[in-house]
């Protein structure tokens, strides 16, 4: 299902489309606002559901350029400076503050120590850049790539969970981990390597 | 541990075998919002989103109606030379009717796709694109044309989405096939569809709740599909399905039978009474022997058992027939009252 045709179907009133659109962009949008509100739940709720609100009402105005969901993050980024300067609770950081942050947390990735104590913070933006990455993937590669890094399930059981054989599930896993190295190093602005850290173009 | 995994061909590869594991291991789980803020911002996110839907559909037919306006005038003039002895519009092909309401007045209603909210009555036509909405206090019993009984618990909203389908979208429904097949109960978290049985579809939290009381259900959303066989309950969300035993009887069905038309006795022979009866509250009749199987089918019954608890109705109905039954564990048994 294309972002188009979603936002064709939406706009016509389709229940079904709504409930897809929610299911799909409530919990991707929740974790970007949490993420830059320092785990305050009460405030994301509240941002992602006026970012939703807000995205429902202009969705004449989406072109397609970017997906939908990084169209919704810029609505939700707004939403998240209004919040902090309604509530005057520190000070919303900036686009490219954040790609900073990223980039020395990629550095110490790359350097190995981050890890370190002290590098708490690091590892937390790193957390968040996985997560954002997997969240521009299409579920199934998310899914396939959890299974089988993080519950380490055997890729026999992957294949049975997608309903499909051992090579395409082998395949999927493939293509799922190109997916996500390209998704993280446009977030992140670069991917980690061996021998150090390897820059992608600067996002617009 | 990187078992099963495709060969990586070169370094690059090796690197990003070893870098996505280490990433996502350090990232661990995602944070998922906890089930009552997605319930609460999809209510008030939803009910925005529909309001602006009906808002856009009224203003396009409005602005249809200001441009047929002209059009009519000139219409009016041919139509007027027309002998007017042709069929009036009919009426939209009902989807369902109303089979049976309780609760206070008020309590429940229906809600027209263009927004016009009216209330319920027995026997009443619903349409496709009608919602039905219950109150606290509310249930409404609907049947559809091929038999089947579709039952809306209180504190629900359901949309009546072409002959064959319901958008749930709060509270529960108990859905009756009696053999036909192919009702589909669509939530916010998957799709139930019925494979000729008697089932219940709850919203609890963020989670649809699936419980098979006969034959078998499907509950599938954009990924998975599980099949849920009677004497199941199945919780189903993004993340999970579990599945586990329940009973097709007991107490919690009891809201299902409340909404149930009565079961009209007069004339009816007493082994089809039964069968109906036990299939309204999920038991099995057994009789003592073939023999009485016979006699109850050659039972006929007079009266009425209208406004009675299904254990009062089992007692005027078994007891005037000179039987005697014993319940237990959702199994009904019949026996002559000399055998016990």
């Amino acid at each position: 299902m294309s972002d188009a045709s979603l936002v064709r179907r939406l706009w016509a009133g389709e229940e079904a489309a709504f409930d897809e659109f929610f299911a799909l962009y409530f919990p991707r949008l929740y974790r970007f606002a949490i993420a830059r509100l320092n785990g305050n739940e009460d405030a994301s709720e509240e941002v992602v559901q006026r970012s939703l609100i807000r995205g429902l009402d202009r969705l004449h105005t989406f072109k397609g350029d970017a997906s939908l969901l990084t169209w919704l993050c810029t609505i939700c980024r707004h939403e998240i400076s209004d919040w902090i300067a309604r509530e005057g609770r520190g000070r919303a950081i900036s686009l490219s503050e954040e790609k900073e942050v990223a980039r020395l947390a990629i550095d110490s990735l790359a350097a190995g120590d981050i890890d370190q104590p002290d590098n708490a913070l690091r590892r937390s933006e790193v957390s968040r850049l996985v997560h954002s990455a997997l969240d521009h993937l299409p579920d199934r590669y998310g899914d396939a790539l959890k299974w089988k890094y993080l519950e380490e399930l055997p890729v026999e059981q992957i294949a049975g969970r997608l309903g499909v054989g051992h090579k395409a599930a082998e395949s999927l896993l493939t293509r799922a981990r190109a997916a996500f190295r390209e998704s993280f190093s446009r977030v992140a602005g670069g991917w980690a390597t061996a021998s150090g850290t390897a820059r992608s173009r600067e996002e617009p | 541990m990187i078992d099963n995994d495709p060969t990586p061909t070169g370094d690059d590869e090796r690197n990003e075998v070893e870098m996505t594991m280490r990433l996502l291991r350090l990232a661990g789980q995602p944070t998922v919002p906890a089930d009552e803020r997605l319930v609460r911002v999809r209510t008030r996110v939803h009910a925005h989103w529909d309001a602006g839907v009906r808002r856009r559909l009224a203003r396009r037919r409005a602005a249809l109606w200001t441009g047929m306006l002209a059009a009519a005038a000139v219409l009016v003039m041919i139509v007027s030379r027309i002998d007017d002895g042709s069929a009036p519009t009919p009426a939209p092909a009902a989807a369902a009717w109303v089979a049976m309401i309780s609760g206070p007045p008020g309590d429940t209603r229906r809600v027209e796709s263009s927004g016009r909210v009216l209330p319920l009555a027995v026997d009443g036509a619903l349409h496709d694109g009608d919602t039905i909405e219950t109150g606290a206090a509310g249930r409404v019993a609907m049947r559809f044309a091929d038999g089947t009984s579709m039952r809306l618990d209180s504190s629900s909203r359901g949309r009546l989405a072409g002959m064959r389908a319901v958008d749930l979208s709060s509270g529960a429904v108990y859905v009756d096939t009696g053999g036909a097949a192919g009702l589909e109960i669509r939530t916010p978290f998957g799709i139930a569809r019925d494979i000729g049985t008697q089932f219940e579809v709850r919203l609890v939290a963020a989670r649809v709740r699936l419980r098979v009381r006969t034959g078998a259900v499907e509950l599938s959303d954009r990924r998975r599909t599980v099949t849920g066989h009677a004497g199941t309950e199945i919780l189903f969300s993004a993340t999970e399905a579990e599945s586990r035993p329940f009973a097709p009887f007991g107490p919690e069905w009891q809201w299902t039978a409340e909404v149930a038309a009565p079961i009209d006795i007069e004339g009816l022979p007493l082994s089809t009474y039964l069968e109906r009866l036990a299939r309204e509250q999920g038991w099995s009749v057994q009789y003592a022997d073939s023999s009485l199987a016979r006699d109850a089918r050659g039972i006929i019954l007079h009266g009425s058992v209208a406004g009675l608890a299904p254990a009062d109705a089992l007692d005027v109905a078994i007891g005037t027939s000179g039987l005697r039954y014993l319940l237990e564990n959702g199994r009904l048994v019949v026996t002559r009252e000399t055998s016990r």
